[in-house]
């Protein structure tokens, strides 16, 4: 295959930095003009007293200028240092990187399985075959897609734990702990993506190349898997970014409903306690994870669609 | 769902007669769905304008003699933890709601199509500014960047508007980016323009009405999506403030009660899916209908 | 030098008597058998804590966790009287700037340092040095002057001002020994850890943030309280706490086995726990101040008196109660908890639950008119006052709490709460601008005069309704001067008549309290005496 140039990848990379800059420093802002001041945010609900604020501006430089306090931020980041927790007392890296575990796992398995059912359902269901299955299969998507992902984690545990005790409730050490909310991940990813995908190959079924192989004596299964899922393919893969979105925004619901350790916990902590570092972190990381992912899927999508390449 | 749109791109396909008679079928079919879907949303219209008609009572009346009761003869929808009724609520919680979603999608739309009407006119640099600008909007997650809009706004109705309507702009942005673009290239315009047209007449006689066809379509799909991320704030405790009935509220409330009292969470659910499914229902047959007209 | 006579109010030396009479509050019966040794428990926590070094503690929520790996001076009884722990006894000077602590044999650290007076001076130090500490610093340790080293079994703290509250401190979790080694080497001091170690019956050997804690058994330990049910190591081999913050959450791993014991049940789930006859739920006050709005007397409208009485007389406190917690609140008459020693029960049933006179009183404070939606109205500006809730510190469902009281003040009365559920900077936005007309506050202090200080004092750190009154002042620091707890009880009981019978400035609500619901294979479930939260896990036990 062919190699995108060096100039438009290196050109995609500075945009990558440009957009990680902006996030960067517009979140800086935003929190900078949060109602309340940092000190605030330190003393929490405890004892205020002029020499307690003293003290803490102290220990945090919070009297230096805001200038000083974003460009040192902005040093330490370009160093990989992003910091100490106001509210755990302790570096941000290692805050994130001990939660970053739980919710890869989870993120991967719920894509992997929704993917997954994304992919059966749409083969099995294309072309007007079986067209029940296909109403049957099309009424539960939609269903699944509007449905508030708390509210089906919430039913599942209810019923599949609490009531038949088929698996535990919480944690990330038991393997069996991790079916519930993948199930749960997985199945508004699983509707959205069949529905792409079963687009997708009904439109490839209608283009000439199907024809053509139809009259080649291919069965209509080889047709469906080699040739129309390919094409439908290309449209799912521009997908990516917002399958990453909604991992991370769904791992945030996730975690609360199932007591999961993760990065959606810290975020949500870091977030309602205002805790400055790891939101700084948080935002950061995920814009540098997005532009990644997009990047990759741009990539990927050149190698799917030779039509790419050329231009 | 909305990527269902704006994801694929649409492009002219070839359609064989066995496609279009069961296109037809199909559409038979869609025909039902969407009668049940206009039906379910005129009822909901008029819980929105005259909720009284439907539930006179008053949602916040509490009764803490009645706390938890089942849905029964009395209270159909039962009563929740502090013994409001809970189909008061429903039907009183759908003008907050709708409320919520309809402003945050205007809020969408309007940015979204200033924004992009401006990127698609711009010359190369203002583009790209407001291009990557966009881009960095929606560098992150969608719920959080909407926790993250509220934890510096503080949470209450008008930052859960403003939130929902910043983190869906980009997409109209996008797409009324894009067909400017496309409309400004074309012959027709330059043409316009030999014709001696001014900017501003150029601009909202003829640009704008072909760059921002999809809109319509796209923002009766985003209302569903935004009732959906706000009851999803709304559980992590960034929504409206209580005693307000708004579904996102009520769900997040009723949680910790699912186990005995199922009512308070699955029935305000059922309104909230119901509502998003029927708004898809009708987005999708609009969109058809458009693709058929130019086809 | 000060003579070392002991005075009469100087508290006589005590001494650790074998088989202590103190009889922990032990749960009912129901677990079968005696206590054996050997098992694991999973017990599901409300709270994960932030840190897990004692000296930082500030979560009620997490005090259960302390007393595993770390042990005080002292302790409390169930009657509110302070007994030895790591100290064999203390003796305070008579004008009450001097307390000399004896300190017990043969105690190690659990990473083998010995506990001895220098430890005791080197956590004394380090709570002092800036900016580790800054609110044990600026409060309990305000009139602390320095920390003597006497000989390896003694040590003396000098104070420079009678403070009795010192000895409510070395009760404490902030005052906890945790290991000089660990003092100077813990990699994050602050946020404690695995090696941030104390003297206590269990090591704690895991911690996965966002999941869970583990404990392991101290097979050396050998210096139990006397407020405990045995001696010698901890029953059990180890425990996990494992953090679920939703309750229906904790309470489904329960029912189904997942976890042995849950704390934090709500209310609505008691039935749930009763009809169960393989759970059994526990419940017992906390010390402290009782939940209560107080009311801001700085600005308009509760500047007037008559309008702090309507309030509080239009809010049926035991019918909210009921409607909220289902009987399973106890109703506060003060803002000191019934289950501290200082407590006035004079105030029982003398004020509140009266709409005609909560109505009358408005009326004869000019507040006559009413709107359309019929809240009472004075010159054109509606009665209108605020409370901000900062959402991270709302539990008990004081959110709901509050709706009901909104409901209720406008129903009886016309008056318009309204109530704000904030980020904590929002609050303290409020809280600066003097934007706001109601605080809500309990402190879970085990020295209800620690709270009062806080709360009531003109230079108190939450003191904020802005209360500033010489004679609450002057009584507040009586309080703290006196040794003698008859004195003391006198002295805070005429200071609750003044605030809550006759300036009216609070509205007490209910008595924290916290439930641990269990499964009846578990023995020696138990609250800490006198703070009245669950006690730590030393006393558990897995029956057969």
């Amino acid at each position: 295959m062919g190699r995108p140039p060096l100039r438009s990848v290196l050109r995609r990379v500075a945009a990558g930095v440009v957009v990680l800059w902006v996030a960067a420093t517009t979140a800086y802002l935003a929190l900078l003009a949060a109602p309340g001041d940092t000190v605030d945010t330190l003393i929490g609900d405890g004892v205020d007293t002029p020499q307690i604020r003293a003290d803490i501006i102290a220990e945090w430089g919070l009297d230096r200028p805001a200038v000083v306090q974003y460009l040192d931020y902005l040093w330490r980041l370009v160093h990989g240092d992003l910091g100490r927790s106001y509210l755990l007392q302790r570096p941000v890296a290692e805050v994130i990187g001990e939660q970053l575990a739980p919710t890869l796992i989870l993120s991967v398995a719920a894509a992997t399985l929704g993917v997954l059912l994304a992919l059966i359902i749409a083969v099995v269901t294309a072309g007007d075959r079986r067209p029940w299955l296909r109403r049957l299969s099309s009424g539960t998507e939609l269903l699944l897609v509007s449905t508030p992902s708390f509210l089906i984690g919430l039913v599942l545990l209810s019923v599949l734990s609490f009531r038949f005790g088929l698996f535990p409730v919480a944690g990330g050490a038991d393997l069996r702990a991790l079916v519930l909310p993948t199930i749960t991940l997985a199945l508004p990813i699983a509707g959205l993506l069949a529905q792409v995908l079963r687009d997708g190959v009904d439109r490839a079924l209608d283009e000439p190349f199907v024809l053509t192989a139809r009259s080649r004596g291919l069965t209509e299964r080889v047709v469906l898997a080699r040739h129309a899922l390919r094409h439908a393919l290309l449209p799912a893969v521009t997908l990516a970014g917002w399958l990453f979105g909604t991992l991370l925004g769904g791992a945030v619901i996730i975690e609360q409903v199932f007591g999961r350790p993760g990065l959606g916990q810290v975020t949500l902590n870091a977030v309602t306690s205002k805790d400055m570092p790891v939101v700084l972190a948080v935002v950061t990381l995920s814009a540098a994870v997005y532009v990644v992912v997009n990047t990759a899927a741009d990539l990927v999508s050149l190698v799917i669609d030779p039509r790419l390449r050329r231009s | 769902m909305t990527v269902t749109l704006d994801g694929v791109p649409a492009g002219a396909t070839f359609t064989s007669t066995t496609e279009r008679a069961a296109a037809a079928t199909r559409r038979r079919r869609l025909r039902i769905g969407l009668i049940a879907a206009g039906a379910y949303l005129t009822v909901l219209l008029v819980a929105v304008l005259w909720p009284a008609a439907l539930a006179p009572g008053d949602p916040l009346a509490a009764d803490p003699l009645n706390v938890l009761a089942a849905p029964d003869g009395s209270h159909w929808f039962g009563t929740d933890n502090l013994g409001r009724d809970v189909w008061t609520r429903v039907v009183h919680g759908a003008g907050h709601s709708i409320t919520i979603a309809v402003a945050a999608t205007a809020v969408a739309v309007t940015g979204g199509v200033l924004l992009g009407l401006l990127a698609g006119l711009s010359h190369r640099i203002a583009d790209e500014t407001l291009s990557r600008t966009l881009d960095a909007l929606s560098a992150f997650p969608t719920l959080l960047l909407a926790m993250l809009f509220i934890a510096i706004t503080g949470p209450g109705t008008v930052s859960l508007i403003i939130a929902i309507g910043l983190v869906t702009l980009p997409r109209h942005a996008r797409v009324v980016r894009g067909l400017t673009q496309l409309v400004r290239r074309s012959g027709y315009v330059e043409q316009a323009v030999t014709f001696g047209l001014s900017r501003p007449r150029l601009v909202l006689r003829h640009i704008l009405p072909n760059a921002i066809g999809p809109i319509p379509v796209l923002a009766v799909i985003g209302l569903g999506e935004a009732v959906l991320i706000a009851a999803g704030l709304s559980f992590l405790g960034m929504g409206p403030q209580p005693p307000s009935p708004e579904w996102g509220a009520m769900l997040s409330e009723g949680r910790n009660y699912l186990h005995i009292a199922w009512w308070i969470t699955i029935l305000p659910g059922l309104a909230v899916t119901a509502t998003v499914v029927s708004l898809t229902v009708l987005g999708r047959h609009w969109q058809a209908r458009l693709d058929g007209r130019h086809r | 030098m000060l003579a070392r006579r002991l005075s009469a109010l100087a508290i006589p030396i005590l001494l650790l008597a074998a088989g202590c009479s103190t009889t922990a509050t032990t749960a009912p019966a129901g677990a079968a058998g005696q206590p054996r040794s050997g098992g694991t428990l999973t017990w599901a926590i409300e709270t994960e804590p932030l840190t897990l070094n004692p000296h930082q503690y500030a979560q009620a929520k997490a005090r259960l966790l302390v007393w595993n790996s770390f042990e005080s001076l002292l302790t409390y009884d169930d009657q509110g009287a302070l007994v030895p722990w790591l100290a064999t006894g203390w003796q305070a000077s008579a004008d009450g700037l001097t307390y000399t602590l004896t300190l017990r044999d043969g105690v190690t650290f659990t990473d083998g340092t010995p506990f001895d007076a220098e430890a005791v001076k080197a956590n004394f130090d380090k709570l002092r040095e800036q900016g580790y500490a800054p609110g044990v610093a600026a409060v309990q340790l305000r009139n602390l002057k320095g920390v003597e080293v006497v000989d390896p079994r003694t040590v003396r703290l000098v104070l420079t001002a009678p403070d009795v509250l010192i000895l409510d401190f070395l009760a404490s979790p902030q005052g906890a020994q945790v290991s000089p080694k660990s003092l100077r080497e813990a990699a994050n001091l602050k946020a404690g850890g695995l090696d941030v170690v104390g003297t206590g019956p269990f090591i704690l050997d895991r911690y996965v943030p966002g999941q869970e804690l583990h404990y392991k058994r101290n097979p050396a330990y050998d210096w139990a309280p006397p407020t405990a049910d045995h001696t010698g190591p901890a029953h059990l081999d180890g425990i996990t706490y494992r953090f679920l913050k939703e309750s229906a959450v904790r309470i489904g791993a329960l029912t189904s086995g997942q976890v042995q014991l849950v704390e934090g049940v709500p209310a609505t789930d008691v039935p749930l726990i009763d009809g169960n006859p393989q759970l059994r739920l526990i419940r017992e006050l906390n010390s402290g101040s009782a939940f209560s709005y107080y009311f801001n007397v700085s600005r308009p409208p509760f500047d007037d008196l008559r309008v702090r009485q309507a309030f509080r007389e239009a809010v049926d406190v035991p019918t909210l109660l009921t409607s909220v917690y289902r009987d399973t609140a106890t109703r506060a008459w003060s803002l000191v908890s019934p289950a501290s020693p200082f407590y006035d029960k004079r105030l029982e049933a003398s004020y509140g639950g009266d709409a005609a006179k909560a109505n009358s009183l408005l009326d004869q404070a000019g507040w006559t008119q009413r709107d359309a939606e019929g809240y009472r109205v004075k010159d054109g500006s509606r009665l209108t006052v605020r409370l901000f809730q900062s959402a991270p510190f709302v539990r008990d469902r004081r959110d709901v709490l509050a709706q009901a009281v909104q409901a209720a003040v406008k129903q009886s009365a016309g008056i318009d709460l309204k109530v704000s559920l904030v980020d904590q900077g929002t609050a303290q936005e409020a809280f600066d601008n003097n934007s706001y007309e109601v605080f809500e506050n309990s402190r879970a202090d085990t020295d209800a005069g620690a709270a009062l200080n806080l709360l009531l004092h003109s230079g108190g750190g939450i003191n904020r309704i802005q209360v500033n009154d010489p004679g609450i002042d002057k009584l507040l620091e009586q309080g703290q001067a006196s040794a003698d707890l008859a004195e003391r009880a006198r002295i805070y009981a005429e200071l609750q008549q003044l605030v809550v019978a006759e300036q009216a400035l609070v509205l007490p609500l209910y008595a924290p309290a916290d439930q641990i619901a269990a499964s009846t294979t578990v023995g020696g479930v138990r609250f800490e005496p006198t703070a009245g939260v669950p006690a730590s896990a030393y006393d558990l036990w897995i029956g057969k």
